[in-house]
């Protein structure tokens, strides 16, 4: 073996015993103060995690009877969302709609959400406005910042819905219908939240 | 010339030696990322949470349906009927199309009469209750489309409910707008009467909220 082929072979042995002890050091940092050895100070160090859950009430709101193609509204203070108390950070809300679906047979039935605030035939519209704001905001299938800030814990919000019914299936005497009478027509809004 | 391939040889080790220390360190680097960011994992993780209304509307209803046929000519060769004999509507099972015009859920009810001559109402036959015939009593039936083949249900002078025959299926109902179901008619004509009469009878199909 050459003599620079041997110093070679050092100088890698050299590396890669320190890159190990690299290694080594950096994955005890943080379990170095417990194995101090002289003096009598434990330092603990702790980072809470992020944990936080929010409730929007009422569970249940019914808008009563509707007729095709019409706007129906709830007050502005008629749905609360509440950031629990004892969530520990701020968070970021987003607000989804869905389609709505007769309750008996869903299959059977339904209406589509509009994602361009335009109703059809079997083509709802949604919107919210919080309690305060100018102007109402679209729901859709896909998600949409509900409150432009971040929500500490116990902070609330209150907001209200704003429906355009479909345009009609069919028309008898002149008047418009949807396709099935005295049914429920059941649609879900949910907002869920991430840490700020 | 010995001497250059020795250098060039030489050259080729180190430039080796050297990649195996390139990747040697890269690797040991990463690990020791990795090592160190083990503790810390636990305070990155994040909880998601979320909240839901459900909303409800409900529809306002109307009623209303309509039969593709209003009348049936019950014809014998020689355009009349002869005694104790079996006519059925010529499409058996899909003669007659009902269809809800509304859209309230219905139950569709069935109910036939005695046939009238038309020249003296009081000259009639009756309307069996059982399905069978007999002098001047005649008898109707119904076959709803997607029943058992060939079963027939008795039309009788009291309202009744349609229903099929075959299992599980229970009563005919047009749960919205635009829904349809076919059904044929069957008649047997009395065991007697006096010929050459003009009968004529009529059957009510009626809707009722489900």
């Amino acid at each position: 073996m050459k003599w620079f082929e041997v110093n070679l072979m050092k100088r890698e042995m050299k590396l890669g015993i320190m890159g190990i002890l690299l290694a080594g050091i950096l994955a005890l940092i943080p379990c170095l103060p417990a194995t101090a050895q002289d003096s009598g100070t434990i330092t603990i160090n702790m980072t809470g995690a992020n944990e936080f859950s929010i409730n929007v009430t009422p569970a249940n709101w019914s808008f009563g009877t509707v007729t095709p193609n019409t706007v129906n509204t709830t007050d502005l203070t008629q749905f609360t969302l509440t950031v629990d108390s004892t969530s520990t950070c701020a968070i970021n809300t987003y607000i989804t709609g869905e389609g709505a679906v007769w309750a008996d047979d869903p299959g059977a039935y339904n209406w589509t959400l509009s994602s361009n605030e335009q109703n059809d035939i079997k083509v709802y519209v949604l919107w919210f406005k919080l309690d305060g704001e100018e102007s109402y905001i679209p729901i859709t299938e896909g998600s949409t910042s509900f409150y432009s800030g971040t929500l500490g814990p116990g902070d609330s919000k209150q907001f209200g819905l704003k429906l355009l019914t479909p345009q009609p299936d069919f028309t008898k005497g002149g008047t418009g219908y949807f396709s099935v009478g005295s049914a429920i027509v059941q649609t879900h809004v949910t907002i869920s939240a991430v840490a700020a | 010339m010995t001497q250059q391939r020795q250098i060039a040889y030489d050259r080729e080790v180190s430039r080796k030696s050297a990649m195996k220390q390139i990747k040697a360190g890269i690797i040991t680097i990463l690990l020791a990322i990795i090592l160190a960011g083990i503790p810390y994992l636990p305070v990155v993780a994040e909880d998601n949470g979320s909240g839901q209304t459900t909303i409800t509307m409900n529809t306002e209803s109307v009623m209303g349906i309509s039969l593709t046929q209003t009348e049936w000519q019950v014809e014998g060769e020689g355009a009349e009927v002869t005694l104790n004999t079996t006519y059925k509507t010529d499409l058996p099972a899909s003669w007659c199309t009902i269809t809800n015009e509304g859209n309230t859920n219905v139950t569709m009810f069935i109910k036939g009469d005695d046939a009238k001559w038309v020249s003296d109402p009081s000259k009639k036959w009756t309307l069996g209750s059982t399905g069978d015939n007999g002098k001047n009593v005649y008898a109707l039936w119904y076959h709803i489309k997607g029943d058992t083949a060939d079963s027939y249900t008795p039309v009788t002078k009291m309202e009744t409910a349609m229903e099929w025959t075959r299992d599980g299926k229970g009563i005919l109902n047009l749960r919205k707008h635009g829904d349809t179901q076919q059904f044929g008619l069957k008649l047997l004509t009395p065991t007697q009467f006096i010929g050459g009469r003009t009968m004529e009878a009529n059957i009510i199909l009626s809707a009722v909220a489900a």
